[in-house]
């Protein structure tokens, strides 16, 4: 009977919240590691890939939210660690998704992992998904299906 | 569904991605239906709700399949337990707190607001030697609290922090900001390290509040409102339920349609009167005066509203002292127009209570259309009187007829429907009776001293077409004499207005009328006896009387209309020729100015009030419809009847009594919920499960709390599922008492796999621990018997029992075969607290560390203690050497601390473990080691590297003689990295004894910082893992709500276990056959003297705290 095998409860999409984009530089020695994420998205149109612009904001509720949707799982960093960070450079892009969209973060380990990885939230017509690339082979593999170049 | 199909038709046209959470959501709304399967029986799982959405508990708790659980649980969550903004919290992060001179910054965070719990900006800062945190709320102000103790050590143990690495499944997504998203969400760095599990909410404390009979409250029942006293209102109640508390025998009943003024956020509300009781009370009560003038009288143990650094909290009333900021109600209005309605009274209803001669002096006139059933029984034929259209009152009442009709008396011609409409007039006219009239024999009369007054009255009367007279008495004020015997009737057996002066009162129901006719009434007092008195610095409105209960009854009703008073008593001995106390109301500032704008006052009174524009609020504190009073007098009393008590279904558990003060409602134990929470043994299944699919480590400790679990019959049951279902340790958090009494219990409880007791112990004295110091060596002497170990958990206070610390350690090296440790909370401050009560009560983890040093005499310093992460490259080494996640305590360093210590045998002198392993360096090189493994060193060589080296963090001079013994201490310590197993553990801990610290938060000092490192986590009943200080904290979205809605009502449980109360289940204590033992004084020997003070005292110890004492 048993449906959902890898988590107890039912995933609680109740809020929609807007698409941001962030660059952050973050180091921070509590948790011992430091990081820069840059990012660039894509929308897909006309039968290809294009990258877009987004709109620079302000950091507020509904942007933290998203980070920590996307971020706090896979880096273990939470808003309340941004603000506490003795780099914490944060700059955010808003976008706003008329057609399939892929945001591409690049994360660059400059400390405990001193490697790259990247973090992609898409929108697509089957939902939202959100993946951790840190497989040397799959990134070329994911790059190479987009019909883009790595970043 | 039908919900979410509109939902999803309006929002399709914005966007896209919308439309796709529309198809989730329906996808998900149907798989919430989907039948489950109970032993090919098909399940649906909506039966399993009633209509309020509560879980039908008695149903669910038949199921023993744990999947129909998980699919209630999802329900449950989906639909009312998941935090939502606006409803369960609110975020305002906009405002940056500040540091100010002398500060240093330590760290940024996120906290709460100590009052609205909206999730606010915070820092942690230096000053004065201490750490502190800060934060700013937009609307409730700065609040700032002790975070340590000691500044140097927080920067010292700062260097320990490291994070674990969380979950690798998280159970729900990130929608709401820490802590309202639990959970655990991607957030969290901890996996559990402790599970809390709740298998009953019933305890065993609890203590009676009581009112006496005389004192007054505000009830609505039925279509009735009004003040009545608790022996009023007891007459309408059986007390057909028997309880006995605190080894007081008292009485309840429970009523269906009784309610009373409570508390709400601030705002006057009704609410549901859940029982009612009463006991019997032969001692002291006290009436406690307020400075503004209210009075309450109150047995010495009820508690009252304190209002103090903007926070309400409760206080015994024989605890108040002078000046003590109490709460009062200033405005009723949102409450009571809810029942102003009354513009009618039956009169024959009211002149049911005349005496019968009276009875057969009225008429009823127009009495054609009634109709009796009971015609043939009378004397004489209802045709008759029919026949002459007029009948006797007594008549009507034999035979007991309703209908309207019009009554007069004797044969006057003045005659009133039986369905007397209260005309402002009439309204008005009873304002000027109660004002300054008085009842005679035959009529009644009113002084007159204004010539506007006179004409008033006169023209009402003349209005009512009543008969009048005025005498005129030299040097005395005019009399307006009303010559009508049915109107003096009206006045005292239907409106209800008494007799004499001292004892005059408004009309029974006077809250219940319209508005206009509360203005009539209050014009009628005002312009009849009332003044206005101006002078160059004052200017008020006042009105006096001897009558104590007028007062409060004009209280109420200008509380009624949103006007404040205050009341001033003049002590007869201060006026000359007085025989009573003279009681005034003053009404001043902008409440003047409202009342002269909605009352109809005489122009004398007016003449004085011009130019009101610029009068200022009265000097008082308000918050909603409260105000904050000051005690000024408490004055004891002897009383010897009974005392009564609600029980009242509101979240401040209060009500309005006497003149307005906000008082705590009784609360008794597991009833204090108004619920049960006891899941079964399938749903308790379901949880464990629940937090052993935690990836990568499942949870592998389990405590067992409540409540008291020991009052589950089938603890055992759920000891032996918690270890089948792979809990490696499982602990159970108990007051002990069953212990004390049922050795052969802990035996049962350690073979069904109990490893260790989680035993509350604040203290070696009764004085700081009433709670279980007469079990305790009793309790002790059954664990030994059972072989079974226990950590003993202090809760530290700064003012109660901070300075028995070391005394503890000792206690706990004393009996070391049997106490494993000694684990220190310094206290978490539940619900609002003031700033004074903080400062004597609140205590850090530095302080409790320092004051064991001092109290040890420098054998277990400060610097031997470590913080919990410290732990944390052991686990990573472990991890590197087996390739495996392994379990790892990693809560915020600033959570908890911890050191081991061992007694030598030889000398006595008390060794910490770090005084002879040079931890930090070991710490250093098993990370050195982990780096080495992480870039493809030899797992066994890096092993093989540490056994070596091992030697070398050791001081051997300084290492206890048991310990010392062919290396004894080599041998665990390689057990611990080569085995790093649970049973190496356990060879460590039997050699020492553990001392822990761990400060769990409150919303004073509440970080999100510290919350989503948390490894110590309660399962909900619905299956989610809540850190411990979100759980508590927010009771309100997390514990109470969830354990409500899976709860079950008392007397359901009650039924279902063949009770007639929780109160049957109350423990009582026996001191002298307890002190009489031999094991009793053996354990307390060099602690406590139990000689040194009486029994009575130790009674009171013991009675105080909520445990009733007997005797044989």
């Amino acid at each position: 009977m048993k449906t959902e095998k890898d988590y107890i409860f039912p995933k609680l999409f109740l809020i929609i919240m807007s698409v941001y984009g962030f660059y952050l530089n973050y180091e921070n020695s509590y948790q011992r590691f430091s990081f820069r994420i840059s990012h660039k998205a894509f929308s897909y149109l006309e039968g290809k890939w294009v990258e877009v612009e987004g709109d620079s904001v302000e950091l507020n509720e509904d942007s933290i939210l998203f980070f920590e949707k996307i971020f706090s799982s896979i880096l273990k960093i939470a808003y309340v660690d941004i603000l506490n960070a003795e780099t914490g450079e944060l700059n955010i892009w808003k976008y706003e998704p008329d057609h399939d969209l892929k945001i591409i973060h690049k994360v660059l380990w400059k400390h405990l992992k001193d490697k790259v990885s990247y973090i992609i939230y898409s929108i697509s017509s089957g939902g939202e998904n959100i993946q951790n690339l840190d497989d040397k082979k799959k990134i070329e593999s994911f790059f190479r299906e987009l019909g883009i170049p790595i970043l | 569904m039908k919900n979410l199909y509109i939902f999803s038709l309006l929002m399709i046209p914005f966007r896209n991605n919308v439309f796709y959470l529309y198809v989730f959501i329906v996808k998900r709304g149907v798989q919430m239906e989907t039948l489950a399967e109970d032993k090919g029986k098909p399940i649906n799982i909506r039966d399993f709700f009633d209509e309020n959405g509560k879980v039908k508990y008695t149903l669910l708790a038949q199921q023993d399949d744990t999947h129909v659980y998980e699919l209630v649980g999802k329900k449950v969550i989906l639909d009312m337990l998941f935090p939502k903004r606006g409803r369960d919290f609110n975020i305002k992060i906009s405002q940056y707190p500040s540091l100010k001179e002398g500060e240093t910054l330590i760290t940024k965070t996120l906290s709460v607001c100590p009052e609205c719990k909206s999730l606010l900006r915070a820092i942690v800062f230096e000053r004065d030697g201490k750490i502190w945190i800060r934060k700013v709320c937009p609307e409730h102000g700065e609040f700032e609290e002790v975070y340590w103790g000691d500044a140097e050590f927080y920067k010292l143990k700062s260097k320990e922090a490291a994070d674990g690495r969380g979950i690798e499944n998280p159970y729900v997504d990130i929608v709401n900001p820490c802590p309202f998203n639990c959970g655990l969400c991607g957030r969290h760095r901890s996996h559990t390290a402790l599970l809390n599990l709740v298998v009953t909410n019933r305890c065993h404390l609890g203590c009676w509040y009581c009112l006496p009979s005389e004192e007054e409250a505000v009830f609505k029942i039925g279509d009735e409102v009004g003040l009545y006293t608790f022996q009023e209102m007891a007459s309408m109640f059986n007390f057909e339920n028997k309880v006995r508390i605190d080894g007081f025998s008292g009485e309840y009943s429970i009523p269906n349609n009784l309610y009373a003024l409570t508390y709400d956020e601030g705002y006057i509300r009704w609410g549901k009167v859940t029982k009612f009781l009463r006991r019997y009370h032969k001692g002291k009560i006290l009436n406690v005066i307020t400075k503004t003038g209210r009075e309450l009288k109150v047995t010495p143990e009820h508690k009252i509203f304190l209002f103090t650094d903007r926070s309400l909290y409760k206080k015994k009333a024989e605890d108040l002292k002078i000046g003590d900021k109490i709460v009062l109600a200033w405005n009723n209005s949102s409450a009571i127009d809810l029942v102003e309605d009354l513009d009618e009274i039956d009169i024959l209803e009211g002149l049911k209570n005349l005496p019968y001669d009276e009875k057969e002096r009225m008429y009823l006139h127009e009495i054609k259309g009634l109709n009796s059933s009971s015609e043939d029984g009378c004397g004489e034929s209802i045709s008759y009187w029919k026949s002459v259209d007029t009948m006797p009152l007594s008549t009507y009442y034999d035979l007991n007829m309703n209908t309207n009709v019009e009554l007069c008396r004797d044969s006057t011609t003045f005659r009133l429907s039986s369905k007397l409409k209260i005309s402002e007039e009439l309204a008005k006219l009873i304002g000027y009776f109660i004002s300054d009239g008085y009842y005679t024999y035959e009529d009644i009369r009113i002084k007159v001293g204004k010539r506007e007054v006179e004409n008033d009255i006169i023209g009402i009367l003349e209005k009512l077409g009543c008969s009048y007279n005025i005498i005129r008495t030299k040097n005395k004020a005019k009399q307006i004499v009303i010559e009508n015997r049915l109107i003096r009737l009206l006045f005292k057996y239907v409106f209800s207005i008494p007799e004499k002066a001292y004892n005059k009162r408004l009309p029974k129901q006077f809250l219940r009328y319209k508005r206009p006719l509360k203005l009539a009434l209050l014009s009628g007092i005002f312009n009849g006896n009332g003044y206005v008195v101006k002078g160059k610095q004052h200017l008020y409105i006042g009105f006096d009387s001897i009558s104590k209960d007028l007062i409060r009854d004009i209280l109420y009703l200008l509380s009624s209309l949103g006007v404040f008073a205050r009341v001033y008593k003049v002590d007869k001995r201060k006026m000359k020729d007085a025989n009573y106390e003279h009681y005034k109301i003053h009404i001043t500032g902008k409440d003047m100015v409202k009342l002269v704008n909605i009352l109809y006052l005489a122009l004398p009174h007016l003449s004085k009030l011009n130019r009101l524009d610029d009068r200022e609020e009265t000097r008082i504190f308000r918050f909603g419809d409260f105000f904050v009073d000051e005690v000024k007098n408490i004055i004891y009393e002897d009383y010897n009847n009974y005392v009564y008590d609600l029980e009242i279904e509101s979240d401040e558990h209060s009500f309005l009594a006497g003149d307005g003060l906000l008082i705590s409602n009784c609360f008794f134990y597991a009833q204090a919920a108004g619920y049960v929470y006891e899941p079964s043994l399938t749903h308790i299944k379901f949880m464990l499960e629940s937090a052993r699919r935690q990836k990568p480590i499942p949870a592998k400790a389990v405590q067992l709390t409540g409540g008291e679990p020991t009052m589950r019959d089938d603890l055992l049951e759920i000891i032996r599922m918690a270890r089948e279902l792979g809990y490696e340790h499982i602990q159970l958090n108990t007051t002990g008492i069953r212990f004390a009494y049922e050795p052969e219990y802990a035996k049962k409880v350690r073979e069904a796999g109990v490893n260790t007791i989680y035993m509350s112990f604040d203290g070696v004295t009764p004085y700081t621990n009433p709670k279980n110091h007469w079990e305790i060596p009793y309790i002790l002497e059954s664990f030994r018997q059972a072989r079974l170990g226990a950590v003993l958990v202090p809760t530290v206070i700064g003012n109660i029992n901070l300075n028995e610390v070391g005394d503890m350690v000792k206690f706990g090296l004393r009996f070391n075969d049997v106490i494993r440790g000694v684990n220190f909370q310094p206290i978490s401050l539940v619900g609002r607290v003031p700033i004074k009560e903080r400062k004597k009560l609140r205590v850090t983890i530095p302080d409790v560390i320092k004051n064991i040093e001092e109290q040890t005499n420098g054998q277990i310093r400060m610097i031997d203690w470590y913080t919990v992460p410290i732990t944390i490259p052991i686990s990573r080494f472990v991890e590197a050497i087996t390739g495996k996640p392994q379990f790892t305590i990693s809560n915020h360093f600033a959570c908890g601390a911890a050191t081991y210590v061992v007694q030598d045998k030889h000398t006595g002198r008390i060794i910490a473990i770090p005084q002879f392993i040079d931890v930090y360096e070991l710490a250093s090189y098993l990370n050195e080691l982990i780096d080495y493994i992480n870039k493809g060193g030899i797992r066994k060589l890096a092993l093989l590297k540490l056994v070596m080296k091992l030697n070398k963090f050791i001081d051997w001079k300084m290492v206890p003689e048991q310990l010392r013994k062919r290396k004894r201490l080599l041998w665990i310590m390689y057990k611990m990295f080569a085995k790093h197993d649970y049973e190496a553990l356990g060879e460590f801990h039997f050699n020492s004894l553990f001392l822990g610290m761990m400060h769990f938060m409150d919303r004073y000092n509440y970080d999100v910082a510290r919350v989503e490192r948390c490894d110590i986590h309660y399962v909900m009943p619905d299956g989610r893992l809540v850190p411990f200080c979100t759980f508590n904290v927010f009771p309100e979205i997390y514990r109470d709500k969830a354990q409500k809605i899976y709860g079950m009502s008392i007397s359901e449980y009650l039924k279902m276990n063949n009770m007639r109360s929780l109160a049957e289940e109350r423990y009582k204590r026996n001191i002298k056959k307890l002190e009489s033992g031999e094991i009793y004084r053996k354990y307390y020997e060099g602690f406590w003297n139990p000689d040194s003070i009486s029994y009575k005292e130790k009674k009171l110890l013991s009675m105080k705290f909520g445990i009733p004492v007997i005797e044989d």
